[in-house]
């Protein structure tokens, strides 16, 4: 009796492979399972992603309020749609540079207008700050209606490949823009970033004085001696949240000395490989920032006309370090590029001679 | 016992495993509960002398906040950082 019975299951597992077999090689089942399954998983992200979209605006009104802006909502809805950049023509290179930097200093000044508009007159920092957080929630909502885009745009052609490719890249996706709502507390109470080791070593070579003048529109001088050779330390004004002009303060301080200058040295955060430790010190060759390419050319530039060297040290950390309140190992790694810079300092520039120290990131929370 | 049944039974314990194993890893790796605080490190620009306290509302590096107890030079904030502390 068993053996017959046994058999009759054989024969029902035979007829059931098979038709599991038709079904996985000759139809479109299995992908659209598969759609169902991945655009559920990207739907759920998503209400995570308007969770941090709303935690954000709620932040930001409840700063702007605290500042005495009326109707925060209402500012904040003004910004996020708008002021976008359309970048200029790539297909004729020439004057490219001059371009980008036009276009990204008329956005700039716009958004200075309308943050100053319902500001009023406030410390440079708090604008710079504002002007930050109006920012931030601008990228998350961004990153929610492009990620929506996606899904709906996968739905509505039954690409299953494109869903896939979202539901794959979510939990990155997610954690990015958890950093971006993170940031805003730091942003909001004046605490160093991740992305301000650059900034933060500059300080340090300064001695924490006070900057001997502001030497382009929210970018800081500093003058200081270092065993015997004379350091011009350049960084953007702090304590709000600020990035300044470094390459355009580069070019200004060496002009102004006609090019006599031993050595460049700029000193950024740069984005890890998932392999590096976070915290590494690395040095090499080169203008260390994430520019789109006016401040970064004015770097080069100035530097191959006078046949100066450049240097670059950078701290290496994730987007999500980059963009929370420093770490203590972050500030530990900054401790190590400051004695970096002080040895290429010592090693490379003869004594009398003279060195620029460019700390380039965001100044937020370091004067 | 039919060897088809075993075979059944042994693919569907392997299923369960195949499913179970991954989530038990995960939640073997938890890591252990943490708790944060910021503080700053205060330092004199004169004679280095260094401490560390929480961070109070308004400090920012290079803010001037008294002299020091050795030397009289001016004492800054160095720097401020999230430090952890294992909970519990």
């Amino acid at each position: 009796m068993l053996v017959e019975g046994a058999n009759n299951i054989v024969s029902y597992l035979i007829v059931l492979l098979f038709l599991a077999s038709f079904i996985m090689n000759f139809t479109d089942i299995p992908q659209r399972i598969q759609l169902q399954r991945y655009s559920s998983f990207v739907r759920r992200k998503i209400y995570q992603l308007e969770e941090l979209e709303v935690d954000a605006r709620r932040k930001a009104v409840s700063y702007m309020s605290s500042l005495g802006i009326s109707e925060p909502a209402k500012v904040l809805e003004g910004f996020v749609n708008n002021f976008f950049l359309i970048r200029p023509v790539e297909l004729e290179p020439i004057d490219i540079i001059r371009r980008y930097k036009h276009l990204i200093r008329t956005r700039e000044s716009s958004v200075r207008d309308y943050v100053r508009a319902v500001l009023g007159k406030v410390e440079r920092s708090v604008q710079y700050s504002v002007e930050t957080v109006l920012e931030v929630v601008g990228v998350i909502r961004l990153i929610n209606k492009l990620v929506r885009h996606y899904l709906e745009l996968g739905l509505k052609y039954n690409n299953w490949i494109l869903v896939m490719q979202l539901a794959i890249q979510m939990p990155e996706i997610v954690e990015l823009t958890k950093a971006y709502a993170n940031s805003l507390n730091a942003f909001t109470s004046g605490v160093p970033i991740g992305d301000s080791v650059g900034p933060l070593v500059a300080k340090m070579i300064s001695n924490w004085s006070e900057p001997l003048r502001e030497i382009v529109e929210g970018t800081d001088l500093y003058e200081v001696e270092v065993d015997g050779r004379k350091v011009y330390v350049i960084k953007a004004s702090g304590p709000g949240s600020n990035v300044g002009w470094p390459g355009e303060a580069l070019e200004r301080v060496v002009e102004e000395v006609g090019g006599n200058v031993d050595r460049i040295i700029t000193v950024d955060a740069a984005l890890k490989l998932e392999s590096e430790e976070s915290g590494e010190v690395a040095y090499g060759t080169g203008a260390a920032i994430g520019d789109i390419g006016p401040e970064k050319i004015a770097m080069e530039r100035v530097a191959s006309k006078y046949s100066i060297p450049l240097d670059a040290v950078v701290v290496k950390m994730s987007e999500v370090e980059a963009l929370s309140p420093l770490s203590r190992k972050l500030y530990e790694a900054a401790v190590r590029a400051y004695e970096e810079v002080l040895r290429i300092i010592r090693e490379k520039v003869r004594v009398g001679g003279r060195v620029v120290v460019v700390g380039v990131g965001n100044t937020v929370g370091v004067r | 016992m039919d060897p088809l049944l075993t075979a059944l039974l042994i693919l569907s314990v392997l299923l369960v495993l195949t499913t179970l194993i991954p989530w038990i890893m995960a939640s073997a790796r938890k890591p252990k509960p943490t708790r944060e605080e910021l503080v700053s490190v205060l330092r004199c620009v004169k004679c280095g002398y260094e401490e560390v306290r929480r961070y109070d509302k308004g400090d920012y590096v290079g803010k001037p906040v008294g002299s020091c107890p050795r030397d009289g030079g001016q004492v800054v904030v160095k720097a401020i950082y999230v430090e952890t502390f294992p909970q519990g």
